[in-house]
């Protein structure tokens, strides 16, 4: 069985987002960029399926400038088996994205899509569905456990009353959400095997594809910031803050 | 002959300062991370400026009053700690940031802010303070200056003394010294007073404001966690990276340190197979450093001076990475060891532990150990502890027993009985492992100087010769 994953290089998660000086977008200089934390988590629910022996080829694909290169070995590090970049320095949108996905999984024909649920730079959680729906595949997003079977998969979902089951039919697209694992650490001896495995790099002009962007930022705005926190001395000193001052008691 | 003086007539006397000695305060107070001391604060004061701390010795000189300067009480060796019945000088109240100067790259600030705060307040002008380490959530920059401080990036940037470029100090005889306040780069003007008060421990002068240096913030950081065979090993893979890229940090642990924080904290193992010793090395990124750092490792694998390793993908890992070392000390509390902070130079380190080692096992100590530290300055926080807590006066009794060994080692390979941590109360009958009889005596001449009454925190680093310790105490 072989299974695509997808990976999306985004602003490190623990780095403090900065705006630009005009507004108009989140400001990408000199900052650490990291693989999106659910595609961490895509790609090692690929691997650990490999392990069991339930699949035997991941490829991890991308789509972005020359750097995303970095996110892909880190893939191929993790456990992946080869890389596809797809490369680009446009701004893509969900629709655009799950458009060149599409391409990709007609010329790899996969049994198997895992995916984030979504990535924490535009947080849209779409391009999964969107990429499901081009394929006419069962999809099982925001999954929390998954159980492959001879020709269909169980997804185990986190929904908002609580968790709830489905059964695909393969091949099918599958979106991970935190719960599903914890990502392993990549291993100086796995990241020297990674750098002699092939990453095949294609232009995105050269796919034919018609991509119009029906999103466009206005401006970006920082939150209001938040009062630092104070420490009290004693119960009564508390007390007669959260009475006087916050209003909260009487 | 003893005076009494009551909270209400200090209260009164020193309005506006605020002084409180609720029982329970009091004993949270009185001491810092070390808890072995039978503890016994008369009162505690919040000064807000210099002013109020010139007032507070003043009266204290006139009252025959002991004092105890207080920062954050994270200290490891009793230097905060109250057993006489002293008034405690809490910083807590004289924690504001006054000036940046980014041109010049100095902050000047109170002595009672927190290391974090400053770090943040300075990254928010794209500046950095180097000085950090795994207390620094509650440490004050009043006392890491006393304390001299170093912390995991010693390697690159050095220790507090450093960073600090001018003092402003209330001493012991109440007298107000500005020691190069304004931070000037070069004042070659005699003696550098202010050079004395870093690493004082509170026994000379209060610091009441603090101008420190800062510079560029490091470029994005690498980390790696490795496993080695031997210590033998670990010291290869540090003198080849060091030749090679610009080290931030440079830490190790053992297995005994690594399986006590995997018992207390929710961390994934790092690695499948386990291994006697763990470094976890920190590197400024540059264009070509990866590159270099991974042919290195190639043949530290080949070579056999690494066995494994992992490296950071993202800013959660390195935060993970960094807590198998930092939560090492928190990890032990609960054995209640009995902690070292040495220093020996670096190439002895593997011999000294297996001079080391063999006392801890021997039949008539069977204790256990966890060795972990700043191994790329020489540092080594080796705390020793009993498998099964109990009858800890008899533990303390054994450990103070290997004292004299183990420090005797320590002096034979050149090295400190105290690396960062200080003397405080807790190293205070070892002295003599690092210091000669002329150097303690000098110490205790220039502290008269600066404390003719002997009422900084007394009993800390050395005895004074003259003093009577059961003084003068407010009650
Ligand atoms: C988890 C943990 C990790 C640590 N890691 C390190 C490390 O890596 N490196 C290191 O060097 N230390 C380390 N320490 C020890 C400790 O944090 C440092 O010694 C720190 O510098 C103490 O600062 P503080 O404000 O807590 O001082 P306190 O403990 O309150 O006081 C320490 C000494 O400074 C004096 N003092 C405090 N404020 C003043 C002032 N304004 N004027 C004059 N004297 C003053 C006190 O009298 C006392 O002698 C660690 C401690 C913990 C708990």
């Amino acid at each position: 069985m072989k299974a695509l994953v997808t990976v999306k290089r985004v602003i490190d998660y623990n780095v403090k987002v900065r705006i630009k000086p005009d507004g108009s977008d989140v400001d990408l200089t000199h900052v650490k960029m990291a693989m999106n934390p659910f595609c961490e988590i895509a790609i090692e629910e690929a691997v650990r399926l490999k392990e069991k022996g339930v699949i035997s080829e991941i490829i991890v694909v991308s789509i972005g400038a020359q750097v995303v290169q970095e996110q892909l070995r880190a893939a191929l590090a993790m456990g992946a088996d080869r890389g596809i970049l797809i490369q680009t320095d446009q701004t893509l949108g969900s629709f655009s994205t799950a458009k060149i996905l599409k391409t990709v999984v007609e010329s790899e024909n996969p049994n198997l899509i895992i995916m984030g649920k979504q990535s924490i730079d535009s947080d849209n959680n779409q391009t999964g569905q969107m990429l499901a729906a081009l394929l006419g595949w069962g999809q099982g997003t925001f999954a929390s456990e998954l159980t492959v079977h001879a020709d269909t998969i169980s997804v185990t979902r986190e929904v908002d009353g609580g968790l709830s089951t489905v059964e695909l039919n393969l091949p099918a697209l599958v979106t991970v959400d935190l719960r599903l694992n914890t990502p392993r650490y990549v291993s100086v001896p796995n990241i020297m095997k990674a750098k002699r495995k092939t990453i095949d790099i294609t232009a995105l002009e050269t796919l034919n594809l018609s991509l119009v962007e029906n999103n466009e930022i206005l401006s970006v705005e920082s939150p209001p910031t938040r009062q630092a926190g104070i420490q009290v001395k004693t119960v009564d000193e508390l007390l007669d803050k959260l009475k006087n001052e916050a209003k909260v008691l009487s | 002959m003893t005076i009494s003086i009551t909270t209400e007539f200090i209260r009164k006397t020193l309005y506006p300062i605020e002084v409180i000695d609720t029982p329970d305060i009091l004993k949270q107070y009185a001491h810092d991370t070390l808890s072995c001391y039978d503890t016994n604060a008369a009162a505690i004061l919040f000064p807000e400026n210099t002013e109020q701390v010139q007032n507070i010795v003043q009266f204290a000189k006139k009252h025959h009053l002991k004092l105890i300067p207080s920062g954050g009480r994270t200290g490891m060796t009793g230097g905060a700690t109250a057993i006489q019945h002293e008034l405690i000088i809490s910083m807590d109240k004289m924690n504001h940031i006054l000036s940046i100067n980014k041109t010049e790259r100095l902050i000047t600030c109170q002595p009672g802010v927190i290391l974090q705060t400053l770090h943040e307040y300075v990254e928010l002008h794209r500046l950095f303070y180097p000085i950090t380490l795994a207390a620094k959530g509650s440490c004050q920059i009043g006392g890491t200056i006393a304390t001299n401080a170093g912390g995991v990036h010693v390697v690159k940037y050095g220790n507090t003394r450093q960073w600090v470029a001018g003092l402003k100090i209330i001493t012991g005889n109440g007298d107000y010294l500005d020691l190069n306040s304004r931070g000037l780069m070069k004042n070659n003007t005699g003696y550098a007073l202010h050079e004395l008060i870093i690493g004082s421990e509170g026994t000379l002068g209060i610091i009441t404001e603090v101008t420190l240096r800062l510079t560029q913030l490091p470029k994005k950081p690498m980390t790696l966690l490795l496993s080695h065979d031997s210590l033998h090993h670990v010291m290869t893979c540090f003198n080849t990276t060091k030749q090679s890229i610009t080290l931030l940090a440079f830490e190790f642990f053992d297995q005994s340190s690594l399986n006590q924080v995997m018992q207390h904290q929710t961390l994934q193992q790092p690695f499948q197979n386990e291994a006697p010793f763990y470094t976890l090395i920190e590197w400024e990124a540059t264009p070509d450093s990866e590159e270099l750092v991974f042919q290195l490792l190639e043949k530290g694998l080949s070579e056999g001076w690494v066995s494994d390793g992992v490296f950071s993908q993202n800013e959660t890992q390195r935060e993970q990475f960094w807590q198998y070392r930092e939560h090492i000390s928190e990890a032990l509390r609960q054995d209640q060891p009995y902690k070292y902070d040495l220093s020996i130079p670096i190439a002895s380190i593997p011999d000294f532990y297996e001079q080391v080692m063999p006392l801890f096992q021997q039949d008539s100590m069977r204790l256990q150990s966890a060795w972990f530290g700043h191994i790329g300055d020489g540092n080594i926080h080796l705390n020793v502890f009993q498998s099964t807590p109990n009858m800890q006066t008899e533990f303390y009794a054994k450990c103070e027993k290997l004292n004299q060994t183990l420090f005797a080692y320590v002096k034979k390979y050149g090295g400190s009985i105290s690396a960062e941590h200080g003397i405080g109360l807790l190293k205070k009958p070892y002295l003599s492992f690092s210091r000669s009889a002329s150097e303690v005596k000098l110490m205790q001449q220039i502290k008269t100087i600066f404390d003719p009454y002997h009422l900084l925190n007394p009993g800390k680093i050395f005895d004074m010769p003259s003093d009577d310790h059961h003084q003068n105490s407010a009650v």
